[in-house]
Formats: C-alpha cells, sequence, structure tokens
C-alpha cells in the first residue's frame, strides 16, 4: 500500500492505453518480470471479463448501510447522504438573510440599456451555488501550503526572521526576529471564489480579487522592495523614499513603480488589458520589449492601459493613459460590489466566473446586452440570475456551468 | 493538479479536521468503494467487509486532528481496513480449522494485500473517468455499463425516450473519445470496453 504501488496501478492503465512512455514502459516490464505474482496479476487486472465483474462489483456495496453504521456512532456525520458527492467544491454559504435583505430593495439597481435580440424563456433547475467568500493559499518559502480563510486567526507559520500572523481574515508579517539574512518567497494565491487581504513585511496592504496572486519576500532586504502579481491587486503601499516599490505584472509584461500610493492593477489574462488605476501618490508604469523600455507616469485619478494584443508595435503605442477612468467601478471589488455600469454581458459573465468558481457558455451566439447598476457580491448565484433575468436574458446552469440562452 | 484542485484538497482536509459534515461526506464518498473493494478482496465476504469499512470510517472520524494531509487520511483508511481484515481471517481460521500454518498465512497475506491494493487503485481510477461525465450521460452509461441493462430498460427507469438514451449512449462515446484523444485523463481498458458495449 505505498507508494511504489500507486505508481505501478498508474502504469497498468497507461500500459492498456498504450500511452507508456520508454522508460515506463522498461519500469513496468521489470515490475511485471520480478515475480510470478505480479504477472499473475498484471493479467488478472487486464482481463477484459474480470475488469468488467470487478467494476460491478465496485458499485454494488451497501454503500446506505455503512453510512448509518457510521451515523450512530459518529453524530455529526448526521444523515447519509443519499447521492455521494464526487467533485470536492464548497464555497462557505451566505446567510439567506443577506440575499432576502438585498432582494427586498436597497440601494440597488439594474438596467438594460439596450437589447437587440430577444433571448429564449427556458425552465431552469434550481441549483444553489454560493458567492466567493474570504481565503487564500499560502505558499511558504519550502513549498508548504496553509489554507487561510476568515474563520481561524492567531500565528500559521514561523519562517526564518518573522512569524506570520492571521488576524480577522488578514494576514500579517511579524519581522519579530532578527537575523533575516537570506531572501525567502512567499506567494499568495486565490482561486476562483476567493479574496484575500495581506499585510507585506513593510506594512504595504494587499489586497488580491479572485483567481489572483502575489508573490513577495518574507522580509524587504536590499534597495527595492519587489514583488510579482498576476490577475487583479489593489495596493496600498507605505512610503520610503530610500526603498522604492517594485510591482512586476504577469511574468514581466509590464511593471510599476511606486512610491508611496494608493492604485489598483487589473490583470486577467482573460481581459483584452492590463488596467492600473491611480487613486493617490505617484506610480510609473513600464512596458518592457527587447529594444527598450516605454512608461508613463500617472497622476491620482488616472489609469493607465496596457493593451496585451500581440503585434509588431512598439511599447510606447501599447500603453494608453485615460483621464476620467470611472473608479467606483474599478474598486467595486474591494467594497464587496458588483458594478456593472456600462459593461456588457461578457464582461459581466467574466466577472461571475471569477466569483462563483462557474465557467460560462453561450448557447447560440452572445445576447447584446449592456447592464447599470450595482449589486453586493454577497449573493448566491441563483438571486443574482433571477436579477440577470429581468432584463430578458436567460440561463440554464448545469452542474459548475452556467448556459446563457440566445435565440 | 490545477491550483484549484490543490486548494479544494487542502481545504477538504482542513474542514474534515473541523468536523464539517460536508466534509466529512466527502471523505467518505472518495473512499467508501474503494475500501469495500480492497477488503473484499482479502476477505471474500461482502457483507463482512462493509462492516469493516464502517469501523474504519468511525475510528478515522474519532480523531479526526490527527490527518495533517488527504494522504495520510487515505493512509490510515487502508492500513485499518487490513488489519481488521486479518483478524477476521484469524478469527475465521480458528472456526474454519484451516491446516496452513499460521507463519505461511501471515506471508500469503501480505502479498494478498499489496495485489488488492493495485487492483483497487485501479478500479478507482475507473470509476473517477465514469464519475468524471455529465450527470444524465453517467446515469446512462452506469446503468448500461455496470448493471448491464438495454437501452430499452434504460429508457423506462429513467422515463426518458429511447432516442434520448441513445442520444446519451452517443455523448458518453463521444466524451471519452475526447478523453482518449486529448489524453487528459487516464484512459483505461475499461473505457475502450465501454465504447464497445454503448456502440453495441
Amino acid at each position: 500500500m505505498n507508494e511504489n504501488n500507486h505508481y505501478i496501478a498508474g502504469l497498468i492503465g497507461k500500459y492498456l492505453d498504450d500511452s507508456l512512455n520508454e522508460e515506463e514502459h522498461s519500469v513496468l516490464t521489470e515490475w511485471i518480470n520480478a515475480s510470478d505474482n505480479n504477472r499473475d496479476l498484471f493479467a488478472a487486472i487486464t482481463d477484459r471479463q474480470q475488469l468488467s465483474a470487478n467494476v460491478k462489483r465496485f458499485y454494488a456495496y451497501d454503500t446506505d448501510r455503512i453510512s448509518r453504521n457510521i451515523s450512530a456512532q459518529i453524530p455529526e456525520f448526521g444523515l447519509p447522504a443519499t447521492a455521494p458527492v464526487h467533485r470536492i467544491h464548497f464555497l462557505r454559504k451566505w446567510g439567506w438573510a443577506a440575499a432576502a435583505a438585498f432582494l427586498i430593495g436597497g440601494s440597488v439597481s439594474l438596467w438594460v440599456l439596450h437589447k437587440k435580440t430577444s433571448p429564449a424563456i427556458i425552465a431552469v433547475n434550481t441549483v444553489n451555488i454560493a458567492p466567493g467568500s474570504q481565503g487564500a493559499i499560502l505558499t511558504l518559502a519550502d513549498g508548504r501550503q496553509v489554507v487561510l480563510d476568515s474563520m481561524t486567526s492567531g500565528v500559521v507559520a514561523h519562517q526564518s526572521g518573522s512569524s506570520v500572523v492571521l488576524s480577522n481574515g488578514k494576514i500579517v508579517y511579524d519581522p519579530a526576529g532578527e537575523g533575516a539574512t537570506d531572501i525567502q518567497y512567499n506567494k499568495m494565491t486565490t482561486p476562483k471564489g476567493r479574496q484575500f487581504q495581506v499585510t507585506l513585511p513593510d506594512g504595504t496592504k494587499v489586497w488580491l480579487n479572485a483567481a489572483s496572486s502575489i508573490r513577495y519576500p518574507t522580509a524587504f532586504i536590499g534597495k527595492e522592495r519587489r514583488v510579482e502579481v498576476s490577475g487583479e491587486v489593489c495596493f496600498e503601499v507605505v512610503k520610503d523614499a530610500n526603498k522604492p516599490f517594485l510591482v512586476n505584472i504577469n511574468n514581466n509584461k509590464a511593471a510599476i513603480e511606486v512610491l508611496g500610493t494608493l492604485f489598483n492593477v487589473n490583470a486577467y489574462e482573460n481581459e483584452r488589458t492590463i488596467q492600473t488605476t491611480l487613486l493617490s501618490g505617484s506610480v510609473r508604469v513600464v512596458v518592457p520589449s527587447p529594444t527598450h523600455t516605454a512608461g508613463v507616469t500617472l497622476k491620482p485619478g488616472q489609469q493607465a492601459m496596457i493593451s496585451s494584443t500581440i503585434g509588431a508595435r512598439t511599447p510606447e503605442e501599447k500603453i494608453t493613459v485615460l483621464n476620467d477612468p470611472e473608479i467606483e467601478k474599478i474598486m467595486a471589488w474591494k467594497n464587496g460590489l458588483f458594478n456593472f455600469e456600462g459593461a456588457n454581458l461578457e464582461e459581466v459573465m467574466r466577472q461571475l466566473e471569477r466569483w462563483y468558481n462557474i465557467d460560462v457558455v453561450y448557447e447560440n451566439g452572445i445576447p447584446n446586452i449592456q447592464f447599470m447598476g450595482e449589486m453586493s457580491r454577497q449573493i448566491p448565484l441563483t438571486d443574482l440570475l433571477e436579477i440577470l433575468r429581468r432584463t430578458e436574458v436567460d440561463f440554464r446552469v448545469e452542474g459548475r456551468k452556467l448556459i446563457v440562452l440566445n435565440k | 493538479m490545477s491550483s484549484n484542485e490543490a486548494y479544494e484538497e487542502i481545504e477538504l482536509i482542513y474542514s474534515f479536521q473541523q468536523g464539517e459534515r460536508k466534509a466529512l461526506h466527502q471523505v467518505y464518498a472518495l473512499y467508501q468503494r474503494p475500501l469495500c473493494f480492497f477488503t473484499e478482496q482479502l476477505i471474500t465476504d461482502t457483507m463482512a467487509a462493509e462492516d469493516i469499512v464502517s469501523e474504519c470510517f468511525i475510528n478515522a472520524f474519532q480523531k479526526k486532528e490527527d490527518f495533517p494531509s488527504l494522504g495520510q487520511l487515505k493512509s490510515f483508511l487502508f492500513t485499518a481496513a487490513k488489519n481488521s481484515a486479518l483478524n477476521y481471517l484469524k478469527a475465521q481460521k480458528r472456526h474454519d480449522d484451516i491446516h496452513h500454518s499460521i507463519e505461511r498465512a501471515a506471508d500469503r497475506f501480505s502479498i494478498d494485500v499489496e495485489n488488492a491494493y493495485i487492483k483497487t487503485e485501479v478500479l478507482q481510477l475507473i470509476s473517477l473517468e465514469i464519475e468524471k461525465l455529465p450527470p444524465q450521460c453517467r446515469q446512462v452509461v452506469r446503468l448500461s455499463v455496470v448493471d448491464g441493462k438495454t437501452a430499452p430498460e434504460i429508457a423506462a427507469e429513467l422515463h426518458m425516450a429511447y432516442q434520448t438514451v441513445l442520444n446519451q449512449k452517443a455523448k458518453g462515446v463521444a466524451l471519452l473519445r475526447t478523453a482518449l484523444i486529448k489524453n487528459e485523463l487516464l484512459s483505461l481498458p475499461m473505457l475502450v470496453y465501454m465504447l464497445a458495449i454503448l456502440q453495441r
């Protein structure tokens, strides 16, 4: 019952699929020839009739009886689950109160600006997909991974020279010890359906939207403070004139040089542009290329858009500066809101994909609909769809797939 | 493993330690059949195997905090099943007055354990492939392959039109093919076998 047997089982599968590479083939052959037992076992497993009988047996156990036995002894196991759950998905459920409050009213509004099509109305099965919540994975320098959520608090890990403390759903680095000499990197990753806040060792605050990451050293040693990000990240950088703060985006597609400031970076790979929006202070956005580097310095309230399209364009041409970006819309996620002001259906769906951990499919074409208004990010998907449906688009949910219907 | 899967696995064991019902059920759903199959291979008694598996889960659930990873939990469950199977066999031997010496039987037993484990792993891979199919398609495939039902029988049981059953079978075939071609999944002889049955 060891790793090697697990490996051999995998090889047997690959053998039957005819997908063994040369090395795997010789490992398996060696294993088969090692003993009569192995040879017989291999023959038994790969025999179609036996395999067919084994699959039937595998599915024939009285699992209801077993779960009744368990619940008799383990009260928290509760009543037997009627249908086994096979995929591991569980987002924390938000109370119905939030949804009800939202449905009853409040400051929420949503309109259709215009529509050119009339999508079909089809009955929908009521699968309740919960909204995202606080959480992330912290990968330590030694490769250990720690799950973080708002429920736990206290010291999460010790690393050379600093301890990692979780409090109120935020992670903070406490550089208590001296002697942090070698640079160690940590990485904070949020999957779809999670957002998180981290305070870096220099006190800089970082908010991660869903499906995002930041890699940073556990102590900022040297002349610069360097971090790497992907997805959507908001920064409140602590001023330190002697140590510029540098943000590298999506593997050096762009970079930001910071001097004490509050700004938001949206660099999702499936969005058309990388957007850096400055709220206060000063940043310089830089686009590197093999020949030279182009850059632009932003004033508060400005946004730099870097087009991600690959072409023969110069770095200068890739940067556009907007003087009046919609700050409220850009920062909505950080305030727990969706802001669909002027967004088309596709933009809205990409946000839902990341927050509800779903995949969106368009059954026949993409309805041309524009939205206005904002709403809470803390309602279950069903309720949100119920509201979107008033705009005369319709949906069907299959597992974690959201199918958009257009007629 | 994608980062979402890694996250889910870490979060599963974390929620398991907290005793969250959903996590207990997921662990149960993940290992119930493999453990039953593994144990039954060793003792060749289905009901007794199911009882042993019940006990294994009860023991694991009583010390939830002891498992820092899903791997360690799995290892505990299988080791517990193996030990119970051995005790069961010892008790049986006293009853049946079997002539083999205990020592030789113990040697044989450790080989049986390794064999049963490899077999179980292969079967779990197959069942995971079946569970990956979309719900309606999976149901049709299960009834067809696992229960050996014909298309008209499946149609009656699922209140489906005969044509829908054929469509779902065709969809299952197509999905399994795609999986084979893309080589995303570990494809197995059972899948080939299923293709053959489904196309009949």
